[in-house]
């Protein structure tokens, strides 16, 4: 049986049949009915009652590595499950409601390269030089979680040996069955000899830290794994048509999470059962070397993602002066498929913005996200941010008006609510990392973030070299067309005072609706290309900018400046009364730095244009745009390479980040109708896709309104 | 020098190879009767209307119109659409410079890579050819990605052979063979259209030949077979035969003007068409329903 995993059309066929099935169960919620929950491992636990949080933590892993239900599928190349419901709550499972740790990337490069013995040797070398006894205790409770890691693989080891032996004459069978035994027997001994293994030993890094519930992105795939890939093509020992069925099942396995449930849940209200922040990078240039990254993983990842339309691992592109042809035009032909799974990086503006920062070369060469697009550097990061709408401090001088006689005051008073409003968000970063030591359970992250391992702390104690707290405001353009749209209408052509024009949109439009159909019909704003509207964009992306920037410090804690709405435009939207560009109140406007749906005149490259006006060195942590393509130019001549000339020219132009999904608004439309008919269908949220059927209606409105919006091609 | 344009849309992926920015210049020999953009067939700008975004605001009224709000005599002025914040009334094309338009196009310089560019379409945009050539020769003085040409053939030979040196491909309309059926089709015989071809052959320019099918009026295997022929004649490639369907029939309306080609998708297409395309009068616009003048909501 033949199945369709892309709506808008499937591509060619790679895979083996076998595999194809294997996703389409997966896809299909067939193992969704596997997740079980842990319940209460801690009350009579048998570990110390006095001992700390870590200790604690660690031994709830090793009971969670002994107890976890093993989940073998006879057909799959990959061993290791995370079968608990807890983990994809964003819970420690088995730990009743202590939340668990997302937004940050560890060091999975790093723990694959030594292996599971070789991060214990480092811990116990580290404690043989170790004066601090409570750093020596925190190393221990990590040596802890390290051995619960080797308990779980070693019951793996042997559930795929009873596999093997209940295989009877299945000579292939149990063949099949010890190799990945024997795998798995290695790794618990010694870092990866080749390509199977260093995946393996991936898979299970990453799956060991999930199934104590955290939610770490994956980072550089084919930095990590290229080299081993590599090495067996050139020897012959691995054909590139099994290779690829393996990273298809590192796709395929990745999405064991997603059982539809997530919707409505208290973690992710609506936002898609795949939102678990698991990014991956691909390209860019290896820190160790200098040179771009370019391998036969990174193309392997792309066919697999163009064949199965996997959208759970969000992944980003790298993309600098070294990125091939070959790889752009790869990276287009994914795009047009839909689903905005692949995005870019414009390589040499992120690293200009870390450099910014103060980030050491080689670090900032290592750079990849927190799971979502933030920027961070990887296995040394403990990450967070503070989101914030910027409309707000636009309405506090607005509502009521604050006698302002000139636009320059009535801006001056918006410059300084904001600089308020990131005050208060700098003291709410002091109020968590400075009112006491903070204990979160953290054992598990910290094994695979060599800071922590280092420095004998937690990840939430200061133990990852960097602690950040990102600002991020939102409705910029929102803010910046209202106040073109105020300066116009109310001071330079005085067609109302800011009196009435407050009370307007304190009205919603109430009694001035053929005012507001006259600025939606002349008003140009930001978006368009145009000098006077991105004007005003600047200014106000500078002034937001340089008020982050006087201040990108709390004590020890980072404070980098990033734009972001992700979702957020939904929750926006009930604080937000009318806009003066002629909106409603409770509108779904500009998603992160992107023109608000609706006020685009001129095609997508206007909109790149208008952005790239922005220097986004003066953002380090990230300013995304998002842009959609119509579906119906898939049809059109050679697509891909006109694709390739926009992610072009958004680099030449000097972007920073770039979201392209291709869809098609009447599909999404039927889709909201009659979610059935589109399982698979995905689209770009923002920093991750989403399955269309598992957002809320809410969301789904939201996607709807910003592509029909914005579909100006 | 100035022309007059009817649209300027960028990132265009359907006029030519590449990213491309259409030009299109209004004002058209031919009077189609499947012509999607009747907008672009007179030169001058002129108003268009859509009844169902008119909120009967009654704002447009209050102008000075010329012609007192007789529609027939319209010169397009636009001082009622000045006022029209719902966008019922618009006035098509625009007076525009060829530094203008250049600077329209050089935006999207950043994309047109080695294919992308400018692409001349209309109407027929070697019409107003003065104003064409003009932006032919800026655009390749600066090296503006590669032109292209839409062009009907319905024009001096030697107004075409001149765009011809700045031109890197012409999209070239052959709409039937036989004589007596392209005048049916589109007001004038293919003679000059012909002969052009042949012309531009000889120049050795790049050229894809076009042929708009529409079913029931041209699409007769012998009507096909004879514009092959003709086009292989001249040592020209395939003929790209463009499945098409008659235009809607609001853009008529929007206009003041009448359908050409009957009611709807399909119906056989036997009348003449003027070179006002006003022969045939489709029941789906009667000319009192386009007329926005009440100020009413119709
Ligand atoms: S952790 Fe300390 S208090 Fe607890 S059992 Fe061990 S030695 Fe005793
Ligand atoms: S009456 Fe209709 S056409 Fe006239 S200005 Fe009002 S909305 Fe526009
Ligand atoms: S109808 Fe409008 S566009 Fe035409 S002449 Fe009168 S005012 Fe001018
Ligand atoms: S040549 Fe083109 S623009 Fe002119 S009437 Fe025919 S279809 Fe319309």
């Amino acid at each position: 049986m033949t199945h369709g995993f892309n709506p808008l059309g499937d591509g060619p066929v790679r895979l083996s049949t076998k595999t194809r099935e294997l996703a389409w169960r997966y896809l299909s919620g067939g193992f969704a009915g596997r997740l079980v929950r842990a319940g209460d491992l801690m009350s009579g636990a048998t570990g110390c009652p006095g001992a700390d949080n870590q200790t604690r933590h660690a031994e709830l892993a090793a009971r969670l590595a002994a107890s976890a239900p093993l989940e073998i599928v006879p057909e799959e190349l990959l061993a290791g499950a995370a079968p608990f419901m807890e983990a994809t709550e964003h819970l420690i499972p088995g730990w009743p409601g202590m939340g668990s740790i997302s937004h940050t990337t560890v060091d999975f490069g790093d723990a694959v390269a030594k292996g599971l013995s070789g991060l214990e040797a480092e811990l116990a070398e580290l404690n043989r030089r170790e004066s601090d006894p409570g750093r020596a205790g925190f190393r221990r409770a990590l040596l802890t979680a390290a051995g619960a890691m080797r308990t779980w693989m070693w019951r793996y080891a042997a559930a795929y040996e009873d596999m093997a032996e209940n295989c009877g004459d299945d000579g292939a069978g149990r063949e099949f069955f010890f190799d990945i035994s024997a795998v798995l027997r290695r790794l618990m001994t010694a870092p990866p000899s080749n390509f199977r293994e260093a995946l393996q030993s991936f898979w299970l890094f990453f799956e060991f830290q999930r199934l104590c519930g955290n939610w770490s992105g994956l980072g550089r795939f084919d930095l990590i794994l290229g080299k081993y890939l590599e090495r067996d093509l050139a020897s012959g020992a691995i054909t590139p048509g099994f290779a690829r069925e393996l990273v298809a099942h590192f796709w395929i396995k990745g999405t064991e999470w997603c059982h539809g449930l997530r919707a409505g849940s208290r973690f992710a209200p609506g936002s898609g059962d795949a939102q678990v922040y698991q990014n991956i990078i691909l390209g860019g240039i290896d820190p160790a070397t200098g040179l771009p990254v370019e391998n036969a993983v990174t193309f392997l990842v792309l066919d697999v993602i163009e064949e199965l339309h996997i959208s759970d691992y969000p992944v980003a592109v790298r993309v600098g002066p070294g990125t091939s042809e070959q790889l752009l035009r790869r990276i287009a032909e994914v795009q047009l498929c839909g689903g905005g799974i692949v995005s870019i990086y414009n390589e040499p503006v992120v690293l200009a913005g870390l450099r910014g920062l103060g980030i050491p070369e080689r670090q900032a060469l290592s750079f990849t996200n927190d799971g979502c697009w933030e920027v961070i550097v990887p296995g040394r990061t403990n990450f967070g941010y503070r989101p914030f709408d910027a409309l707000i401090a636009l309405q506090r001088v607005l509502f009521p008006p604050r006698g302002m006689n000139s636009f320059e005051s009535l801006y001056a008073g918006f410059t300084g609510e904001l600089a308020k409003m990131c005050d208060d968000l700098r003291d709410s970063i002091e109020a968590e990392f400075y009112t006491g030591r903070c204990s979160h359970p953290a054992a598990v992250l910290s094994l695979l973030m060599p800071s922590c391992r280092e420095s004998g702390r937690s990840y939430c104690d200061f133990g990852a070299e960097y602690t950040v707290r990102a600002i991020h405001a939102g409705g910029l353009p929102d803010v910046a067309n209202s106040l073109l749209a105020i300066k116009k209408y109310v001071f330079d052509e005085k067609r109302l005072t800011l009196a009435e024009l407050s009370a307007v949109l304190e009205n919603d439009w109430h009694g001035a609706e053929a005012l507001r159909r006259e600025i939606v019909r002349d008003l140009i704003c930001y978006g368009n290309d145009d000098d006077a509207a991105d004007a005003m964009m600047l200014r106000v992306f500078n002034d937001y900018t340089a008020i982050v920037a006087a201040r990108s410090k709390v004590r020890d804690v980072l404070v980098p400046c990033g734009v972001s709405t992700f979702g957020r435009e939904i929750e926006f939207a009930r604080r937000r009364k009318a806009v003066a560009f002629g909106r409603f109140a409770g509108e779904y406007l500009a998603p992160n730095l992107s023109p608000t749906p609706g006020t685009g005149r001129l095609p997508l490259t206007a909109a790149i244009r208008s952005y790239c006006k922005m220097d986004f060195t003066r953002t380090p942590n990230g300013c995304p745009l998002d842009l959609r393509l119509e579906a119906g130019i898939r049809g059109t001549g050679d697509a891909a390479a006109a694709v390739v000339e926009l992610l072009r020219g958004f680099i030449k132009l000097g972007g920073f980040y770039l979201q392209l999904d291709t869809v098609s608004v009447e599909m999404l439309r039927e889709a909201r109708r009659d979610p059935d008919r589109f399982p698979n269908l995905v689209v770009r949220i923002s920093g991750w896709s989403a399955r269309f059927a598992t957002l809320s209606g809410e969301w789904q409105e939201m996607i709807i309104n910003r592509a029909a919006g914005e579909s100006r091609s | 020098m100035s022309g007059v344009v009817f649209d300027i849309a960028g990132f265009s992926l359907r006029d030519g190879p590449g990213i491309r920015t259409a030009v299109f210049l209004k004002g058209c020999p031919l009077r189609c009767v499947w012509c999607h953009n009747p907008e672009s067939q007179n030169l001058a700008p002129e108003l268009f209307f859509e009844p169902e975004k008119c909120a009967g605001c009654g704002k447009c009224r209050t102008v000075d119109c010329p012609v007192n709000f007789d529609r027939a005599n319209c010169v397009g002025c636009g001082r009622c659409a000045a006022v029209c914040v719902y966008g019922a009334r618009r006035i098509i094309g625009r007076r525009m410079t060829a530094a203008e338009v250049l600077a329209a196009v050089r935006r999207d310089v950043p994309f047109y890579g080695a294919s992308g560019g400018m692409t001349l379409s209309g109407g027929e945009p070697l019409f107003q050819f003065d104003f064409a050539l003009e932006l032919l020769k800026l655009a390749a003085a600066e090296k503006i990605g590669t032109t292209v040409v839409e062009t009907c053939g319905e024009l001096p030979t030697e107004h075409l052979l001149a765009a011809a040196e700045y031109v890197e491909l012409f999209y070239f309309d052959l709409k039937a063979a036989d004589p007596g059926l392209h005048r049916r089709l589109t007001g004038r015989g293919n003679r000059t259209i012909i002969g052009n071809l042949e012309a531009l052959a000889g120049t050795g320019a790049r050229i894809k030949v076009r042929c708009p099918v529409i079913p029931g009026c041209n699409d007769a295997p012998a009507e096909l077979e004879a514009v092959r022929r003709i086009v292989s004649g001249f040592g020209l490639g395939a003929v790209e035969f463009l499945p098409s369907n008659p235009a809607a029939a609001a853009k008529y309306a929007g206009l003041n003007r009448s359908y050409p080609a009957g009611s709807g998708r399909g119906s056989t297409f036997s009348g003449a068409a003027d070179s006002s395309g006003a022969a045939l009068t489709g029941p789906v616009s009667s000319p009192k329903r386009t007329d926005g003048s009440s100020g009413t909501p119709e």
